[in-house]
């Protein structure tokens, strides 16, 4: 175990995957570091967010390889060679450029194991980096993985931790079916103890962060340390929150959310998203539908606002879910929910 | 080898097909991709291929039929099978229902109840020894769970008294295992081990549920009622107790705070001199029998009034104004813990001593508590007397559905100027009606008031 970032948490588990199996590789703009990079050599950064640096200098241009920028391409060229026997990983810079690829994300990557009766499968790893409070505006800090987790055929994992990006990844590139690896761009510095040598975690199940008996709090990505924070402040007034971190969107833990509902009977989500459609939705949802005689108050959303993510500094604050949102909202179901 | 043709589905609407012609007879060898039948349909006439080699064994449906996409058409076989078997694959065939309506669910066959377990016959059960099962009992501990050292597994006392392992342990052991956090937790807090719990949960996970009857079963926890959430720090004065509202209580806050946020109440306030009413009760008690009180002359008083303006004799509803024949007048009585108010029926008819003769029973029976429902049914205005505690003026808080109430102080001695110019001594006191002002305004209650004044400084009317 050592301290890590999360970034290099991913580094580690590319190198970990790519030594163990030859057919892993990994492609994407700039994913070898940017043809005459600041050193002027081949691999120089790794990526605009470093995580795949040293890569190309070890497994070489066959292995690790620059794309256009062309998104469908790149989702393309990872669904043919998953299918053809290889396990790529697959970049796509930034969640918001799902777009231009949406078709073969949802109407082929995740649906040739079902439609074509189990005879192919597609272990693809599309990797994006997501989410707003970075100043980089409306078009590159979107969650997407609300659109995306709504898609039957993809597993959608949005790790919080640097163990647990490590240990997603692995387990995503060893995985046979098309996994969506949501990294929040603002986690990529942040630091956590972090399994040396082989470390593989499970891709689905919600983990209990800390246990309390008032309000099951379910968090997911960059919002898990900030409800860590807010339900921390209030621990002073003796209230204590059982922090779920999701883990994964798709599947969602829905039975670890309903244990913990029975237990403490109040429920604030916390979700980076827009409200509409949101993974605060789906479980306040599976809540209302499931849980219903545990509910000792109305279940309460912390979401972004229902708008694009603002470019100017104060507002993309206020567009955000910080811990005093949070904070307010445990208030709120405490006092019974009403606004 | 027995394989069916089915009529295919050649279009997104299409739902049957009329097999035309045959272009393979009965018992023929066919060789992959060859065609074996015309079919039409409403928008055009194609031709089937047989999708692998075989012998067409048997033609199901003749030419010049039309049938439901899907349905069996005919037979392929290997050239092994008998007609027996054909037959047999035949009648056995369901086609796939391919229609666009959607079916209502067959009904489904009520499903079997599970048979009881049968019951334990008496002996059976774990092997143990009268001492380990007296200890079992005690501790509440299933023997089923418990590993017996004795001679063939049979439990021994020391088996069931072993000592509790050490919660850490447990704790690592716990880890290792697929268990949902929730239940970790759970385990862990109790000294749970998990290890042999069959998984019910998620994906093969070892639920909250599956800890919690394993935790029961061993006599390690009990569901506990729901404990109340805090609220957020409240700062509590130094031997303060919280008492919840009960019984009548109760029922007073209700009702006023309905009364008091519902009616808009307005109030009017009016001076009346006493000296006369007080000069007349001395000298009826005066006369022996039995003593009126002041109150009792009050009643009378207001009684009177209310026949003189019976504006303020009313039940207001949101419906409305419900204006009443006759008086039936509440007096506020106070008990211990709390305020009744029962009713005296058609009081303007009764004289001061029958009204003091009611009052005394209705409050007698306030006091020990036996007062009936009908006792503090339906009155139509209420008379609350604080006189008796020196309280000058006061503003009740109306008693609904009744659109006023009267609230009276005590007699005080004021100085008052005289006819003639010179200062002269009168004993005073406040009367302050509350009204609903909904029904009742301003003028209305002056005129009530004016109408209580008369008659308590003409007394002698009251007993009349």
């Amino acid at each position: 175990m050592s301290v890590k970032s999360y970034r290099d948490a991913l580094n580690e588990a590319l190198f970990q995957e790519m030594r163990r199996d030859p057919q892993v590789i990994v492609i994407g703009e700039d994913v070898s570091g940017g043809a005459g990079g600041s050193s002027g050599t081949r691999d120089a950064a790794g990526g605009i967010f470093g995580v795949t640096k040293g890569l190309m200098g070890e497994f070489g241009d066959r292995r690790v390889i620059d794309t256009p920028i062309s998104e469908s391409a790149i989702v393309g060229m990872a669904n043919g060679a998953a299918l053809a026997g290889m396990r790529p990983v697959a970049e796509l810079m930034f969640a918001d450029f799902v777009g231009v690829a949406l078709d073969q994300i949802y109407n082929q990557m995740a649906k040739f194991r079902y439609m074509f009766g189990g005879k192919a499968k597609c272990p693809v790893v599309l990797r994006m980096a997501y989410g707003a409070g970075m100043n980089a505006s409306a078009q590159h800090s979107q969650t997407i993985y609300p659109l995306l987790s709504a898609i039957p055929g993809l597993k959608v994992v949005v790790p919080s931790t640097p163990a647990d990006a490590k240990g997603m990844l692995a387990a995503a590139i060893r995985d046979d079916d098309p996994v969506i690896f949501m990294e929040h761009k603002a986690l990529y510095a942040s630091k956590g103890e972090v399994p040396d040598g082989e470390h593989v975690a499970p891709l689905w199940g919600g983990a209990l962060v800390q246990s309390g008996r008032d309000v099951t709090l379910v968090a997911m990505g960059r919002m898990v340390p900030f409800a860590q924070k807010a339900a921390k402040k209030l621990e002073a007034e003796g209230v204590t929150c059982d922090l779920i971190d999701l883990r994964a969107t798709s599947p969602i833990d829905a039975e670890l959310v309903l244990e913990s509902l029975g237990q403490t009977g109040r429920l604030v989500v916390v979700d980076e998203s827009n409200p509409v459609c949101s993974i605060a939705s789906e479980v306040a949802a599976i809540a209302a539908e499931q849980g219903f005689s545990s509910l000792k108050a109305p279940v309460v959303r912390v979401t972004a606002p229902h708008t694009p993510v603002p470019f100017a500094r104060e507002l993309e604050r206020m567009y955000v879910p910080g811990p005093d949102r949070i904070e307010a909202a445990i208030r709120r179901v405490i006092a019974g929910g009403q606004r | 080898m027995i394989h069916p043709v089915t009529l295919p589905k050649w279009g997104l609407e299409m739902s049957e097909g009329l097999v035309a012609k045959w272009l393979a007879a009965e018992g023929a060898q066919v060789a992959a991709g060859a065609e074996i039948v015309d079919i039409e349909t409403d928008k055009i006439v194609n031709t089937m291929d047989c999708d692998r080699a075989g012998v067409l064994a048997r033609i199901v449906v003749p030419a010049g039929e039309t049938v439901p996409v899907g349905a069996l058409i005919a037979v392929l076989s290997d050239g092994n099978a008998t007609p027996a078997e054909i037959d047999a694959f035949v009648a056995a065939y369901r086609p796939v229902d391919a229609s666009f309506e959607p079916k209502e669910a067959a009904p489904q066959p009520a499903p079997e109840p599970e048979p009881e377990p049968a019951p334990l016959a008496a002996g059976s059960g774990p092997r143990a020894t009268p001492l380990a099962r007296r200890i079992a009992g005690q501790e509440g501990v299933d023997l089923a769970a418990v590993k017996g050292s004795g001679a063939r597994g049979k439990i021994l006392a020391a088996d069931v008294r072993a000592p509790a392992p050490d919660p850490a342990e447990i704790a690592r052991r716990n880890a290792a295992l697929h268990a949902s956090p929730v239940a970790l937790a759970f385990a862990n807090g109790i000294g749970l081990d998990l290890g042999g719990i069959a998984p019910s949960g998620y994906r093969g996970r070892i639920s909250l549920a599956d800890a919690q009857a394993a935790a029961l079963a061993r006599g390690l926890w009990r569901p506990a009622a729901p404990t109340p959430t805090p609220a957020p720090a409240a700062p509590e004065a130094e031997g303060a107790v919280e008492q919840p509202f009960a019984g009548m209580r109760k029922a007073i806050a209700r009702a006023l705070t309905q009364s008091k946020q519902t009616i808009p109440h307005f109030y009017t306030a009016m001076d009346i001199e006493t000296d006369a009413l007080l000069g007349l009760r001395a000298q009826m008690n005066a006369g022996g029998g039995a003593r009126l009180s002041v109150n009792d002359f009050l009643l009378r008083a207001t009684a009177l009034a209310l026949s003189d303006v019976p504006g303020v004799n009313i039940h207001v509803s949101d419906g409305g104004v419900t204006r009443f024949g006759r008086v039936d007048l509440c007096l506020a009585v106070a008990i211990d813990g709390g305020l009744v108010t029962p009713v005296i029926r058609d009081a303007a008819s009764l004289p001061v001593s029958r009204l003091a003769a009611e009052a005394a029973r209705l409050i007698a029976s306030a006091r020990d508590r036996s007062l009936t429902a009908d006792d503090l049914r339906g009155g139509t205005f209420t008379l609350s007397n604080l006189g008796m505690y020196g309280v000058r003026a006061f503003d009740a808080i109306i008693n609904p559905p009744q659109g006023a109430i009267l609230a009276v102080g005590g007699p005080r001695r004021e100085a008052r100027e005289g006819d003639g110019g010179g200062v002269r001594f009168a004993g005073v006191m406040t009367a302050t009606l509350s009204a609903d002002h909904r029904a009742i305004d301003g003028a209305l209650a002056a005129q009530f008031l004016q109408a209580l004044k008369a008659r308590v400084e003409n007394p002698v009317a009251l007993l009349m």
